[in-house]
């Protein structure tokens, strides 16, 4: 008789764990002393007001910015009212039906793309040019397309469209190539509106937004310690018009934050922690993702690496502290320091996705960034939907039931035999055994045969295909003017802050 | 060459400050000249950790070191050097863009500039095109260094660079530019003097348009 | 100062719960109880037999206590000795601690010099030891081919030649049967000096690969009752593939391949009670399209990862498998699928990963491959290493000094532990597109080959004694003497 087993506790995924709990509070507890004795400087009226009001500290200030130091106290009471479940979901597909959600909380992962890459690798020349709008539709219609990218960044800030209102343009983009989840960013407060009223119009109206917002705001102070008018704003914006944010800091070990990757955790958390207790003031269950992206700087090129071994470590020992703390983590994987599709794009985001799967961090971003994330790379992008695919292989772990163990089928074959007919096989050779799209697994032989292409180039022509498929277009004609129609109109009120020149086409 | 220029250059490149400060200082009580001190000491010292860092053997923090020992030096020297009248290699006035609060990068080139001899004036981050020009005008640089970290800073560079030109100073300083979205091809197109991709480029740069390099 | 303050050294990665270990763990001893394997050596099963073994025929049955007074006597925790006594190349077995090494016996090789796929021949050897002895991150020795240029009976003999004086690492041997392993022992122990000297300090391990499913073959048993004799530290190890010669199933490679590992433990046990015994080997799955056994599959470093959690559990050391791929070609898959199984040996600690430098699923060496992967291995270390977290690496007071908008590139603490800290590559490139644009746009396959090339061309392994290079002729010309009239 088959017996459920009790008193037994079952790993079904693999675990991995960089911090133990005692470290994560030395950590936590850390970052609460710099907050309340070094302080952080803020560049906001508001802000700094709203703080003090509530018993910030603030000190030094000058013109422009405050010194603002906030007792731990004001941090538990923060939290108390913090979400530790935030959800964005994509607007509707022609049915009105609004197919992806990315359910945020502990150890849900989510892949997703980087944004805001100033170059692009085209891809039919691979040549490293300036990105457009065509780009990033381009990109989100490859998003689209590949079942392991669950929201979308834009992987190229528009450059053919007038600079200072880049952001409502590269929205549209968006929308035009991918109905999946997506996290903008904004030139400011104004960009923010318009672009919120986009997803109403695209949505439906204000109620559907209210049922799930359909995309996160990218908000960054700069490290270390500081927190600029603009990204203030941002924060309050966000939290008066029920927008989640990434309130996500990009701290330089070595650089912009301390040399050791515990002290870097530290300066992060302090500035996330200030961005969680200003939006719990301004409102309570305001949804706040934190990461995100930290790393070192490589002390022999003086550049800000993507790929190193300590981005991904950091970032996976940042997602055990967001677990402790109960807040969804914003994590960093998919990404290189390499200057084209080369071997080391490929080893850099083998590490990089399958630490960040492994330690389960929420919203994994950045997939399709090469060169320190000034290039966006369309192969990287398709590649990587791949490498997920095998990490999520992993992460169905090996069930241990006396079916899986099998002790009968071994002891029916026996020495010698072979469990190629054997129903045990034959039942579960589809699911047990991962297939791959990319990867070649011919002989020698029949790979010369085929033309004897190297991955890259097996990629690089998946990716052509995708991008030349047909697809039915998102949303229909009218909709479209009318998004159009608010970026024209935001051109037309800042024309003249652009320069006389055409700055990047 | 005399030893004690090799022990200054050595110190240097050591990055010890107090061994090229007491050396500066010693070698001046030998009655060597000032300028001998810059350029067979402390010069040919950051030379060579120049040519170590790109080769890849030394990293950027013993480099800021090199650089603080050839600063050490170079403060004992500057009052002398100017009595004397000898041409110093310059002055670099450095800030980060409207609207832009980062910078490292600016950082950076400041800290490589002085270690290559500049005299440097850092004026900050999120510096208007109007605090340029005033700066411009109270400082008198030979180059002014602009950095941007982002696409929509970077109009900020061609705004600054308008405003030197309606102010009258664009032809009494070289503009360098700098930063992570920026490339040549933009600098060309505001017409700034040059462009830096890394730190060391911009201080190789700013060397050039002195006619130092 | 706060106490009760519990740290992890390294990251910690698990497959497994307790309970599920001890569930296959007694899976294991149930499938060599109930089940058990045929032993095709007849000298082997009397063995058995005497240590407490059913035999019945070929087929040898384990009682459970028999099998757990094996697993108490192997030592979990011993050294391999640089044959020079270089401290720096000694291999500590032990809790935690991952080391990495090519695999033997591909055909084929990639001609460091033309590129060009072509047999393996006995001028390749030194090449690979070489490269062993250079790489950093590269701990054990195997030659990553069988010399093909040579008498078919004396391929493993001249390997071991070859290998021997050109890397001081500990060396995993092979052979084809007991006379191999006869003339391999005689110049390791020449070298050691002595066979006692070589018990105290063993500076190679042997190799012996039993078949799956449940076959304990005659070669591999007389291997090992060779080596268990001369107390050399062995491996026994299958390489079942899920699906065709074992269960598909996670759970059921593991627990078929366990089994086949602790028959040879059983037998060495009784023969040379505390032998170092690694389990191990290549577990994975057959590809149903083309029928090959993927080496960059997935489930490759899934199921050794299982395995390694299981070994460890057991308290024996495990022989891994990591940095070896599919690709016929050194691309962007090869990448992929060696780093992915390399990360994982190392996250589980998985003690000698081997094959590091497969490609073409085992076919064709690669030193270019080898030279890659000592990079992924290298950064796959720097996240294993994890993160140190002590007052002074929470570094507050360093904070406060910089403050808001300072930095932190003059800190002393900066100064201190830059080069610590971080890890730096060699071949992953970092520069500015600029530098890297007017430094000619190498691709990190160019940076590869100019490394392989520049270590062949410049490194120096140390020399063994004089005395052991004649020794080194003289089991050559033996071995030549006794295949001469074979065909």
């Amino acid at each position: 008789m088959q017996v459920r087993k009790t008193n037994y506790l079952v790993n079904a995924t693999p675990t991995l764990q960089v911090l133990t709990e005692d470290e994560i509070e030395a950590i936590y507890f850390s970052a609460l002393r710099v907050l309340s004795e070094t302080g952080v400087r803020v560049y906001e009226p508001e802000g700094v007001e709203l703080a003090y009001s509530h018993g910030a500290i603030v000190e030094n200030a000058d013109e422009k910015s405050s010194l603002v130091k906030i007792p731990s106290w004001m941090v538990d009471r923060a939290r108390a009212t913090l979400p530790h479940r935030v959800t964005v979901v994509g607007p509707p597909d022609r049915n009105g039906k609004r197919n992806y959600v990315m359910d945020l909380f502990k150890n849900q992962i989510y892949y997703g793309t980087g944004s805001d890459t100033p170059f692009t690798l085209d891809p039919y020349t691979g040549e490293r040019r300036r990105a457009t709008y065509k780009d990033v539709k381009n990109f989100a219609k490859l998003a689209q397309a590949l079942p392991n990218i669950d929201f979308f960044m834009s992987l190229g800030i528009t450059q053919d469209t007038a600079v200072g209102t880049y952001d409502r343009w590269q929205y549209l983009a968006m929308l035009e190539g991918t109905n999946k989840p997506i996290n903008i960013t904004a030139v400011d407060i104004e960009g923010l509106k318009d672009q919120l009223e986009m997803a109403y119009i695209r949505l439906g109206g204000k109620t559907e937004w209210k049922k799930g917002p359909a995309f996160s705001l990218y908000i960054e102070p700069v490290s270390p310690l500081s927190h600029s008018e603009e990204v203030v704003q941002k924060l309050l914006f966000c939290c008066d018009n029920d927008i989640p944010f990434v309130y996500t800091p990009c701290p330089l070990a070595g650089a912009t934050a301390p040399c050791t990757l515990a002290g870097t955790a530290v300066q992060a958390l302090t500035e996330s922690l200030f961005g969680i207790v200003l939006s719990q003031l301004r409102k309570p269950g305001a949804q706040v993702i934190i990461g995100g992206l930290m790393s070192n700087m490589d002390m022999k090129t003086s550049v800000y690496c993507y790929g190193s071994p300590e981005m991904a470590l950091l970032s996976a020992a940042y997602t055990d502290i967001t677990k402790w703390l109960g807040v969804p983590e914003y994590e960093t994987a998919g990404c290189s320091d390499t200057k084209l599709f080369d071997e080391q794009a490929l080893m850099e985001a083998t590490f990089n996705i399958t630490t960040a799967g492994l330690i389960g961090g929420n919203m994994i971003h950045d997939v399709g960034y090469i060169e320190q994330g000034l290039t966006s790379c369309p192969e990287m992008l398709v590649a990587s939907n791949e490498i997920i695919d095998r990490v999520k292989r992993i992460l169905r772990g090996i069930p241990v039931t006396d079916d899986t163990v099998a002790l009968d089928v071994m002891d029916e074959v026996g020495p010698g035999g072979h469990y190629l007919a054997h129903d045990h096989t034959y039942n579960r050779f589809k699911t047990e055994i991962w297939r791959p799209t990319l990867t070649d697994r011919r002989d020698y032989n029949d790979w010369t045969k085929a033309g004897s292409k190297t991955y890259q180039e097996r990629v690089h022509e998946r990716m052509i295909e995708l991008l030349e498929a047909d697809v039915e277009p998102l949303m229909d004609e009218a909709m479209f003017k009318e998004l159009h129609r608010i970026c024209e109109l935001a051109d037309e009120r800042h024309k003249d802050e652009e320069l006389d020149v055409q700055m990047f086409v | 060459m005399s030893r004690i220029f090799e022990r200054i250059s050595t110190a240097v490149l050591e990055g010890d400050d107090e061994e090229s400060a007491s050396l500066v200082h010693k070698a001046l009580d030998k009655g060597e000249t000032a300028a001998d001190i810059l350029n067979e000491g402390l010069l040919v010292g950051m030379s060579e950790v120049g040519v170590r860092f790109k080769a890849g053997d030394m990293f950027v923090p013993e480099v800021l070191m090199s650089a603080d020992a050839m600063q050490a030096g170079m403060r004992i020297l500057r009052p002398l050097l100017v009595a004397g009248g000898v041409k110093l290699i310059g002055k670099v006035m450095l800030g980060t863009v409207e609207g832009d609060l980062h910078d490292i990068g600016k950082n950076l080139v400041g800290m490589m500039c002085e270690g290559v001899g500049f005299e440097v004036i850092d004026i900050g981050f999120d510096v208007s095109p109007a605090d340029f020009v005033a700066a411009v005008k109270e400082h008198q640089p030979d180059i002014v260094g602009m950095s941007a970290m982002l696409t929509t800073t970077m109009r900020a560079m061609g705004h600054t660079i308008k405003a030197l030109t309606e102010a009258g100073l664009r032809d009494k300083v070289k503009v360098i530019v700098g930063g992570a979205p920026v490339d040549a091809a933009f600098a060309k197109k505001i017409e700034a003097d040059g462009y830096g991709s890394n730190a060391p480029a911009g201080s190789d740069l700013a060397k050039e348009l002195v006619g130092a390099a | 100062m706060r106490t009760n303050y519990v740290i992890n050294s390294g990251v910690r990665f698990s497959m497994f719960s307790q309970d599920q270990l001890e569930e296959m763990f007694w899976g294991v001893l149930h499938l060599l109880e109930y089940t058990g394997l045929d032993v095709m050596h007849d000298e082997a099963r009397e063995i058995l037999k005497g240590a407490g073994a059913w035999v019945e025929g070929k087929r040898v049955r384990l009682p459970s206590y028999l099998v757990k007074k094996s697993l108490q006597m192997a030592p979990r925790s011993f050294t391999l000795f640089a044959r020079d006594g270089n401290p720096k190349h000694n291999i500590k077995i032990g809790p935690g601690r991952a080391h990495f090494g090519p695999g033997p016996t591909c055909t084929h090789f990639i001609d460091p010099e033309t590129m060009e796929r072509r047999p393996y021949t006995k001028a390749d050897v030194p090449l690979v030891a070489k490269m062993v002895d250079a790489l950093p991150n590269i701990d054990f020795c195997e030659s990553l081919g069988t010399v093909g240029d040579v008498h078919y009976d004396l391929g493993a003999l001249y390997e071991f030649a070859g290998m021997f004086p050109n890397t001081s690492k500990p060396i995993v041997a092979w052979s084809y049967d007991k006379f191999d392993s006869a003339g391999i022992h005689e110049i390791a122990v020449a070298e050691a000096g002595g066979q006692e000297a070589f018990e105290h300090r063993p500076n190679y391990v042997h190799y012996c690969e039993p078949l799956s499913p449940l076959v304990s073959t005659f070669e591999a048993i007389d291997k090992l009752i060779f080596a268990a004799r001369h107390r050399i530290p062995l491996i026994f190890t299958p390489c079942p593939i899920a699906g065709g010669t074992a269960p598909i199933t996670g759970a059921g490679i593991i627990t078929q391949g366990a089994a086949e590992s602790w028959m040879g433990l059983t037998l060495a046990q009784a023969l040379q009670p505390g032998l170092p015994f690694f389990m191990g080997g290549v577990y994975s799955v057959m590809d149903m399209n083309t029928m090959i056994l993927a080496y960059g599959a997935p489930e490759l470093p899934l199921f050794m990862a299982g395995l390694t959690e299981l070994a460890h559990y057991a308290g024996l050391p495990l022989w891994q498998t990591g940095g070896c791929t599919d690709s016929k070609t050194f691309d962007g898959q090869a990448m992929i699928e060696g780093s992915m199984s390399v990360f994982f040996s190392a996250l589980t600690g998985g003690d000698l990963c081997h094959d590091v430098g497969y490609t073409e699923s085992a076919m064709t060496g690669s030193l270019f491959q080898l030279c890659a992967m000592d990079e992924a291995i290298g950064y796959a270390r720097r996240i294993t290493r994890g993160i140190e977290v002590t007052d002074e690496t929470l570094a507050v007071d360093v904070i406060k000094a910089v403050g808001p908008n300072g930095h932190y590139l003059k800190q002393p603490q900066t100064r201190k532990l830059f080069k610590t800290e971080f890890w730096y590559p060699n071949l992953i490139d970092r520069q500015d597109f600029e530098s890297w644009d007017m430094s000619g746009r190498l691709t990190m396959k160019d940076r590869t080959i100019a490394r392989v090339r520049d270590i062949l061309a410049t490194h120096r392994p140390s020399a063994v004694k004089p005395e052991t290079h004649k020794v080194i002729e003289k089991v050559l010309e033996e071995a030549e003497d006794r295949v001469k009239d074979k065909k």
